[in-house]
């Protein structure tokens, strides 16, 4: 039952400063004041907010791969995660049901004082750096969906780099979910100080399980003068998995921030990367491949809001539409007065995959400022044809990998941009999600 | 493929077709055989049936088909469109579609593959490099797109290049030269011959007898109205050349 009971037990048994409790408290008297939101195409009216659980405390705490539960460790292996497992283990935290029970880092990153933990323990160890940053890119009463965030987030990332240090690695953690009815309300912080830089990758998926799942994630990121941040996120949820997140970044004067996005399953998903370009010459780049598959509605798209002069903005998006799945791609670029000389260009190109599939696209743009400034839009809508089905398969090639290999090469500027390990794995998944589909 | 005596049984056989599209009748008890290493050529006016022949031999979907089909005394009518690749049947496309999403080297690699040629990736890369350059087309088009903005010569260029990376038993070439300049149309028709000199069997689509100043067929079928009307050998040539395809309507 989602009451103030509850939020005061989540706040107790992580022992939080009294800061952090008033948060939650604010957050759920005003998620209980606040429609649901009817803008968006999927609907939600299917949402329970009482029947989902909201906190599982997990005890078991890990610090090497043996430690970590076999059960985990076999969802894993069937994503084919390993090998990149192995390979980041240094920088890894694992989400198990609601709190991370997996992290380490590397000692040479310690010495140079980058700081990456679960943000529980973050709010334990380092709550001034912690409250400076929590809830400021983000406001707690941006959404009906921070609003449920903020008062029972559990879990997620902090990550925090000093000015000038270069994290040559990414730093990565893989969430998923496990039991019936839960929730799961990650709050994840990226901070590049002043000509920082850093890559932060995060990785979902869920075993397939029949009740409806909300997952409500936000991150914050700040990329500061000069400093330079990439987030990518691989999200697999589960078809019963209501994914609505809020993800926002602002950075500073010629910094640069980089989204780098694919989401492939839930069941509706609200997902719209944002940046501010708050300072001079600030750049950002959104690149999104989304998978609507049958029976999911995915709303995917970017917001970028130029404040600064001399600031450009890309965005990619792709979309890939099976069945009766249905793709949406929601953009705002805003141009404000003052700054001039501010480029944006947006290309959204959907493929749909059978009869049934549909693709809608909605670019909004609000550009205050004329003065050199530019904003692009361009969209297209495909689909495969039998022609094109038929030579391919006059060469040798099965109906299912013409598909495949047609999908491949249609995300592959995306792929491209994600690590190896991930890119496969997105292949193989939306190849999964293809073999289920057709036919 | 050096043992001639087994070279020899290979053969792509058409018995008594007739194909329907809808309840039309398009092809009449069309019969033909090619053997190994030989190289047969198919004339006929436009809209006569020589691309629905070519169509129905590869499987391709439209059409209800009676008769036989066989390759070397197998009965393949039944078979997928893959499946007759993998069994040595090519088409070279008389309109081939353009694929933008996909690199013709990607294309070629996922077919090689599907049709168990496992070379090693370096190995496959040299290999359609040198398809490429045999059949006229620079590097270039090692990277793009499938037949996307190439030119109607290009595009029958890049099915040769196709053809000679698959290596198949048979090959059905339709109009590869239509959009080819005539210095391209020697290349491809050495190209062909040193295919069937490989010992594949080839069968050449062709409206224009131009083609066959460059090569000697083992036999020629004219064919017209859904009917083949006329087999031989270049004699026949000599008949079109003089009176047209319409010399031979009269003997139905």
């Amino acid at each position: 039952m989602l009451n103030k009971d509850l939020v005061v037990e989540i706040s107790k048994s992580k022992k939080e400063p009294e800061w952090m409790l008033q948060i939650r408290l604010r957050a759920l008297e005003l998620f209980l004041k606040t429609p649901l939101p009817t803008w968006q195409i999927p609907s939600l009216k299917d949402l329970d907010f009482d029947s989902i659980s909201y906190f599982n405390p997990q005890n078991i705490r890990a610090t090497s791969w043996e430690e970590l539960p076999s059960d985990l460790k076999r969802v894993y292996k069937k994503m084919g995660l390993p090998e990149a497992e192995q390979r980041w283990l240094g920088g890894t935290i694992a989400q198990y049901q609601s709190e991370g029970i997996y992290a380490k880092l590397k000692e040479e990153w310690q010495r140079k004082g980058v700081i990456f933990c679960s943000l529980d323990d973050a709010v334990k160890k380092y709550p001034e750096l912690v409250r400076k940053h929590f809830a400021n890119v983000v406001p707690v009463d941006d959404n009906k969906f921070t609003l449920l965030h903020y008062a029972v987030w559990s879990g997620g990332s902090f990550l925090y780099v000093p000015r000038g240090v270069e994290v040559n690695f990414p730093m990565q953690t893989y969430f998923f979910m496990k039991d019936k009815r839960e929730g799961q309300f990650e709050h994840t912080i990226i901070i590049a100080e002043e000509g920082a830089s850093v890559q932060y990758i995060e990785g979902c998926s869920a075993p397939v399980y029949d009740a409806n799942s909300l997952h409500s994630a936000v991150v914050e990121v700040y990329a500061k003068d000069n400093g330079k941040v990439r987030y990518s996120t691989v999200q697999n949820w589960s078809k019963n998995v209501y994914n609505l997140n809020t993800k926002r970044a602002i950075i500073g004067k010629n910094a640069l921030m980089e989204w780098v996005g694919g989401s492939l399953g839930a069941k509706v998903s609200m997902l719209y990367p944002s940046t501010v370009l708050a300072g001079e010459g600030a750049c950002a780049s959104h690149l999104t491949i989304t998978l609507a598959s049958k029976g999911t509605v995915k709303e995917g798209g970017a917001k970028v809001i130029h404040l600064a002069p001399h600031t450009r903005s890309t965005i990619i998006s792709k979309s890939i539409c099976i069945g009766d799945g249905h793709g949406v791609y929601r953009g705002l670029v805003k141009i404000a007065k003052g700054a001039y000389d501010s480029v944006s260009n947006a290309r959204c190109d959907s493929l749909l995959i059978g009869r049934h599939a549909k693709s809608d696209t909605f670019p909004h743009s609000d550009i205050q400022e004329t003065k050199g400034t530019s904003f692009t839009h361009e969209a297209s809508a495909g689909r495969i044809s039998e022609k094109q089905l038929e030579y391919m398969m006059s060469r040798g090639i099965r109906e299912q990998d013409a598909m495949m290999l047609y999908v491949s090469g249609f995300i592959t500027p995306i792929l491209k941009e994600i690590p190896l390990e991930y890119a496969i794995e997105l292949n193989r998944f939306i190849q999964i999600e293809m073999e289920g589909s057709i036919g | 493929m050096v043992d001639g005596g087994i070279m020899s049984k290979e053969k792509l056989e058409v018995k008594n077709l007739d194909v329907y599209v809808g309840k039309k009748q398009v092809l009449y008890g069309i019969s033909l055989e090619i053997g190994a290493g030989e190289i047969h050529v198919l004339m006929g006016p436009n809209g006569s049936g020589k691309s629905t022949l070519a169509n129905v031999i590869m499987g391709l979907p439209g059409y209800s088909v009676k008769g036989k089909l066989l390759l070397s005394s197998k009965d393949f009518s039944k078979m997928s469109i893959p499946e007759r690749a993998r069994a040595g049947i090519f088409l070279a496309f008389q309109n081939s579609p353009e694929i933008d999403s996909v690199k013709n080297v990607n294309f070629m690699r996922q077919a090689s593959l599907s049709c168990g040629k496992n070379v090693e990736a370096s190995q496959f890369k040299r290999e359609f490099e040198e398809a490429l350059n045999r059949v006229g087309l620079n590097a270039e088009f090692y990277d793009r797109p499938v037949n996307f903005g190439f030119s109607g010569g290009e595009k029958k260029k890049n099915e040769l290049a196709q053809l000679i990376i698959l290596n198949p038993k048979f090959a059905i070439l339709d109009e590869i030269d239509s959009g080819l300049d005539v210095d391209s149309i020697k290349r491809a028709v050495n190209i062909v011959k040193a295919l069937a000199a490989e010992g594949k069997g080839i069968l050449l689509i062709t409206h224009s007898p131009l083609l066959l100043k460059y090569l000697t067929p083992k036999r020629i079928y004219v064919m017209s109205n859904g009917r083949i009307v006329k087999h031989g050998g270049s004699e026949i040539l000599s008949k079109i050349e003089r009176e047209g395809f319409t010399a031979f309507d009269k003997r139905m």
